[in-house]
């Protein structure tokens, strides 16, 4: 009986599967799945009407893209990506799944994000003092649209990554508590992937 | 919990390496070729988002309308953005 019972633990840990549906699992709370999906859903809506304003105006907007800093849009992504990255990190540890140390994965997370809208800053001032004519304009409209809504997107993740990095360092992030922190985390990615789409849209669609 | 997680550095990897070759494409941007390239661009940006989405969410490890949900939005947004941007 208990090598039996040996055989079964030892097959469950060696080989998970997947498709089980008892190893399947909603990371964060399944509500908030609702929130991600319905600002998904909005990003794309507006990437539709920028999609659809810039039809009979390519050359303009293709000009206008060109005058972007291509480079400060590498860079954010690079960072944005790598915060991304950090979070996963800090909540496979806190998963008991991962090895890197959760609190300083997740102050290095907030860091890149701070750097990112640094960025985002400097990037406002340089396109601020681009010289444009009115159909240009458009495109910078929609550049400020949208990297405006998605930095009040960046601002707000980040203010639930330090909130779940201050409890983390005070050791108050049990099982319990590790709903709340995969739900922050997941908005945290949503806000990643956001900047995926935006980049290319922005930045390098000709 | 039982789950299959991917490494977070490849995956990362993967991340910064489609940046790049994002970047590379667009200073490759002539011509007749301006079609593939805007097309190419846009399948490695959803790429990208699938696997922020699968990897960085788990998703891969979500129940499966979740996943479904997902994938199917991805999809739904790479058809989207093509109609739109190939057909300008």
């Amino acid at each position: 009986m208990q090598d039996e019972r040996r055989t079964v633990v030892e097959r469950d840990i060696h080989e998970p599967d997947p498709d089980a549906s008892e190893s399947r699992h909603i990371p964060g709370e399944a509500g908030l799945w609702i929130l991600i999906m319905g600002e998904m859903v909005i990003f794309a809506m507006v990437f539709a009407v920028f999609g659809v304003h810039r039809i009979g105006r390519e050359l303009q907007f293709d000009q206008a893209s060109g005058s972007l800093n291509l480079t400060l849009g590498v860079l954010n992504t690079v960072i944005l990506v790598s915060s991304s990255a950090f979070v996963a990190a800090a909540v496979r540890t806190l998963r008991g799944t991962g090895t890197a140390p959760a609190s300083k994965a997740l102050a290095a997370a907030i860091g890149l994000g701070l750097l990112f809208c640094g960025v985002k800053v400097v990037e406002y001032i340089h396109v601020a003092h681009i010289p444009h004519t009115s159909s240009a304009g458009d495109f910078y409209l929609y550049f400020f649209i949208l990297t405006g809504l998605h930095l009040v997107h960046v601002l707000i993740g980040l203010a639930v990554l330090v909130l779940i990095w201050r409890r983390s360092r005070a050791g108050t992030l049990g099982a319990r508590r590790l709903i709340f922190v995969e739900g922050g985390a997941c908005y945290w990615h949503m806000v990643d992937a956001l900047w995926l789409i935006i980049f290319p849209l922005l930045y390098l669609v000709r | 919990m039982l789950t299959r997680e991917r490494g977070l550095s490849a995956v990362w990897a993967a991340l910064v390496i489609l940046t790049g070759i994002s970047w590379a494409l667009n200073h490759a941007i002539v011509g007749s070729a301006r079609l593939v390239e805007t097309g190419a661009i846009l399948t490695i940006a959803l790429v990208k988002i699938r696997l922020v989405g699968l990897d960085f969410m788990a998703l891969r490890n979500a129940p499966r309308p979740l996943r479904l949900i997902f994938e199917g939005y991805v999809i739904a947004l790479w058809i989207m953005l093509l109609a739109l941007f190939l057909a300008a």
